[in-house]
């Protein structure tokens, strides 16, 4: 019988708490899909990087089963709350604690277990989606291919054993302890106003606040033990605001009755205060765990746009190999290169000192730019040329009296006003044109530094050499297991030198694809993985909070009804409850977030943000993200508490 | 003040139809104090719940300052209904996450009165019904008696026209229940507040000026006070009651 009312409870529960069920689903299924990523070995064979797959999903895998386990934890205390006269009723029948206890932990069991099982049901179908985004960042066709991934499922229902078990246990100790009358009055205790409404209120809402701006202003700093420090202060920040916002906002309105009793502003400060003078440290830490799926969220996409621009501007080249001139040697090379790839074009070059370094001084002058050569580096017009043509870029006419610029895009503002004349090889040239294609010129070893000169050939007669630079052009692709070769060789001629600056730059495209997907599926999906199941913790305790009050807000908009409110006044006033109660723990996150995407962007290398507007649309895409999930709780959540309570 | 005319209401289906008013007709002048009784179903509820726009009648109209309610749209309702009744609840309906002074004060604000009045006129009418010293508290924090105090308070601050009692003494011991009918003569005697109570209390429908008794959904007799006293009035409201057949337990 107990077994019976058991199950129907646990089917009644999935209804009442559907947006927690739906999140314990989806957080198994993201569980599922990361470890389906990390035993699956089409993955891990797409590169030796990906090794590390395992450690870091392990690692991320920590951490978000702590997140869940206390989403879980969590609701399941406050369902017990909320069923505590039930459970009390059951006592009061006869029924002993202990099988009370049994009664409610087979029913989570039964909900935590369903929740598995579509978890993986779903997880199969995230698995696909994360495989073809690692696919096409290899640049690899997907096709869709059911796998079993026996260690997967088996990971998934550990994890969600250890958050269910744990979590369980703790409830089962409370039920088995308490009495009938702490049963009963249960669903009336609240968190219980953290402070009282005198005056430290007001000096923690001051010493919040000042924390949360010295806080970000420390992560600003990029300095670890200040950034430790400051992540301690936005810790503070967010419990100290929320705690002492819920006891302040009542006596700054006792103060002023001309503002309380303005349009609706008395009704919804009321009920938020009164709200969150119960939940103020429920608050403190949804705001918390915002706090850090943004960041999470900016960090990620700040480096997936770090690995694109790499990727990107690195090297237009199939293969590129440069050794300072008179160090280069390249038989070695050659004769690996001949036995294992199609080479169709290809150039060797050399690159020159000009005469001083008063363009890189120019530049330095005018925009954020470190130094590497001594010297302005020079190029030959016909050098140039032939590069532009392998590349596939527009022939760049020049006279025989002028000199190119061909610098990095980010670089071409600073140097747009520079038209001084340039005296290269005893000849005087003027400046013939600026050019910003990709050249190999991003790095310090490169086609120069952000920047090169290119002058007429014989300008460089005489010129010191300073890098011998082979570019090729092959039929397919540089293969991984090839440029490891290639790399091997580098090894070697450098060890077998003794002379550590005698360690060639090898860049290969295909290479640095191989790199930077790695990365990507290394840095960035973890990331985005933690972030998702932050929001979702989050969002879902909020909500659960936020529809467990329906019925007051029911009988609340009923008495205003009935005292003649219109419907479109209460609907106003629920909507604007509504988004504060929704607003409030995401816009100090948001604000923390901005300054610390600003100040992560500033500490990419030049040219990895081009411009503010790419940093704000990083940042505005990152928080598109977070809203498009957070959004869907905040709908669900509105339309649940608009049919509940909305009068008839 | 009100013109009850004709007033029908059914519930349920074409094959199962209650019908809980059956041609009630009264009317109430402003000033008054009237009371209606009846046992449980006789249709009570459902007629103060047609007076108070919140049900619409079947047939038959009432009128309310010579506006006809019962004709009137959905959308105006809600406004008439805050111009120009004040209620009072068995179970007291206050926000209880409002002070006593916003409670009262919130009924000026639907009103949309002048936010700068709204303290000094919740004040002012505090006074007069003796709460001034709570107007700081919760609702959980004050008694019972107090907490209906508010409730009228609320009820006619706004100087409503009508106010609608329903078991106003239901939820309060015999001395609160006592005190708040004396207040609620005051209201009527000594402010003119015109006051329709629904009731199947004979000790609160003796405080009343006039008494309607309701059987089935029908106006079954009607006894005024005139210059008798209280005590006087109480008996023949026993004594309609016994014929009624109500039992003594209906009037408590």
């Amino acid at each position: 019988m107990l077994a019976k009312l058991s199950m129907r409870n646990a089917k009644r529960q999935a209804g009442d708490y559907l947006v927690y069920f739906i999140t314990i689903v989806l957080a198994a299924a993201l569980i599922f899909a990361f470890n389906a990523l990390v035993v699956s070995s089409e993955i891990r064979t797409l590169s030796t990087y990906m090794d590390s797959l395992t450690l870091i999903v392990g690692m991320a895998s920590v951490v978000v089963v702590i997140i869940l386990g206390w989403l879980v934890y969590y609701t399941q205390r406050f369902m017990l709350a909320k069923r505590s006269r039930e459970l009390a009723t059951y006592i009061l029948l006869g029924v002993e604690n202990k099988r009370v206890a049994g009664m409610f932990l087979t029913e989570n069991l039964v909900v935590g277990a369903a929740a598995l099982l579509l978890g993986l049901i779903g997880g199969n179908f995230i698995y696909q989606a994360l495989r073809a985004v690692v696919f096409s960042l290899f640049d690899l066709p997907y096709i869709f291919s059911f796998g079993f991934y026996p260690a997967a499922v088996g990971l998934t229902a550990a994890y969600f054993a250890a958050i269910f078990l744990i979590s369980l246990l703790l409830c089962r100790r409370r039920i088995r302890k308490l009495s009938i009358r702490a049963l009963i009055e249960m669903d009336r205790i609240n968190e219980g106003e953290v402070l009282d409404k005198r005056k430290p209120r007001k000096k923690i809402f001051t010493a919040s606040i000042v924390c949360g701006i010295t806080g970000t202003a420390l992560l600003l700093t990029r300095n670890l033990g200040l950034g430790i420090l400051g992540s301690f202060l936005i810790i503070l920040f967010c419990y100290g605001f929320f705690i002492s916002f819920s006891s302040g906002v009542p006596s700054f309105f006792d103060k002023r009755p001309v503002q309380k009793y303005k349009g609706g502003t008395l009704l919804i400060f009321r009920s938020l205060s009164t709200k969150l003078a119960s939940i103020g440290i429920t608050m403190g830490t949804i705001a918390l765990l915002f706090t850090a799926a943004l960041l999470t969220e900016g960090a990620a996409l700040l480096f997936q746009n770090q690995f694109n621009q790499n990727e990107t501007l690195m090297t237009g080249f199939d293969l590129y190999i440069a050794a300072p001139a008179g160090n280069a040697d390249m038989t070695a090379y050659e004769e690996y290169i001949d036995e294992n790839m199609e080479i169709t074009s290809q150039l060797r070059y050399t690159t020159y000192n000009a005469k001083d370094d008063t363009v890189t001084q120019y530049v330095k002058s005018r925009t954020d730019y470190w130094t590497y050569f001594d010297y302005d580096q020079l190029m030959g017009y016909s050098d140039y040329a032939a590069l532009r043509a392998m590349l596939g870029y527009e022939p760049a006419a020049m006279s025989e009296n002028e000199y190119i610029v061909h610098c990095m895009d980010h670089l071409k503002p600073a140097l747009d006003g520079y038209n001084d004349k340039l005296v290269a090889g005893g000849i005087e040239l003027t400046q013939g044109g600026m050019y910003n294609e990709v050249l190999t010129q991003f790095t310090w070893d490169g086609n120069g530094r952000g920047f090169i000169l290119v002058v007429p050939d014989r300008a460089v007669d005489g010129q010191t050499a300073s890098l011998d630079i082979w570019a090729m052009m092959t039929a397919q692709p540089v293969d991984g297991k090839v440029y490891q070769g290639i790399q091997d060789l580098r090894d070697e001629r450098s060890n077998l030198s003794g002379d550590p600056d005698i360690y060639d730059t090898l860049m290969s495209k295909a290479g640095l694809k191989e790199e930077y997907a790695s990365l990507s599926a290394l840095v960035v999906f973890p990331l985005f993985y933690l972030a998702l199941v932050l929001i979702m913790a989050a969002a879902t305790i909020l909500t659960i909070q936020f529809l467990s009050d329906a019925g007051k807000y029911r009988r609340q908009f009923q008495i205003l009804y009935d005292l003649g409110m219109d419907k479109r006044e209460i609907r106003g006033t629920l909507n604007r409850q509504f988004a504060i109660f929704y607003g409030m723990p995401v816009l100090p996150p948001m604000l923390i977030c901005i300054v610390f995407m600003f100040a992560l962007g500033q500490a990419f290398d030049a040219g990895i943000i081009i411009s503010a507007a790419h940093l704000w649309g990083i940042i505005g895409f990152s928080l598109f993200l977070f809203f498009a999930i957070y959004l869907l709780y905040v709908a669900a959540a509105s339309h649940s508490m608009k049919k509940a309570v909305l009068p008839d | 003040m009100l013109q009850v005319k004709h007033v029908e209401k059914y519930y349920g289906s074409k094959n199962n139809v209650t019908k809980a008013l059956d041609g009630v007709s009264f009317e109430v002048d402003r000033g008054e104090f009237i009371a209606i009784m009846g046992p449980s179903g006789s249709g009570k509820t459902t007629l103060l719940n047609c007076i108070s726009t919140i049900d619409v009648p079947s047939a038959g109209s009432i009128l309310i300052g010579g506006t006809d309610i019962s004709a009137m749209r959905q959308e105006h309702l809600a406004k008439f209904r805050r111009e120009n009744l004040g209620f009072i609840f068995q179970e007291f309906n206050l926000l209880d996450t409002l002070t006593i002074e916003e409670n009262i004060g919130m009924t000026l604000t639907i009103n949309h009165v002048p936010a700068a009045e709204v303290q000094s006129r919740v004040r002012q009418v505090a006074e007069l019904l003796g709460i001034g010293d709570i107007l700081a508290k919760f609702p959980y924090q004050v008694s019972g008696g107090q907490r209906q105090r508010c409730a009228c308070a609320r009820a006619m601050v706004y100087g409503q026209n009508l106010i609608l009692a329903d078991e106003p003494t239901g939820a309060l011991d015999s001395k609160s229940s006592k005190d708040l009918l004396q207040l609620m003569s005051r209201m009527n005697g000594e402010h003119g507040a015109t006051i329709l109570m629904v009731t199947h209390d004979a000790i609160s429908a003796s405080y009343a000026g006039r008494v309607l008794f309701l059987k089935d959904g029908r106006l079954f007799n009607e006894l005024r006070r005139g210059g008798k006293d209280r005590r006087g009035f109480y008996g023949e409201i026993l004594d309609v009651l016994a014929f009624m057949g109500g039992d003594v337990e209906d009037a408590r």
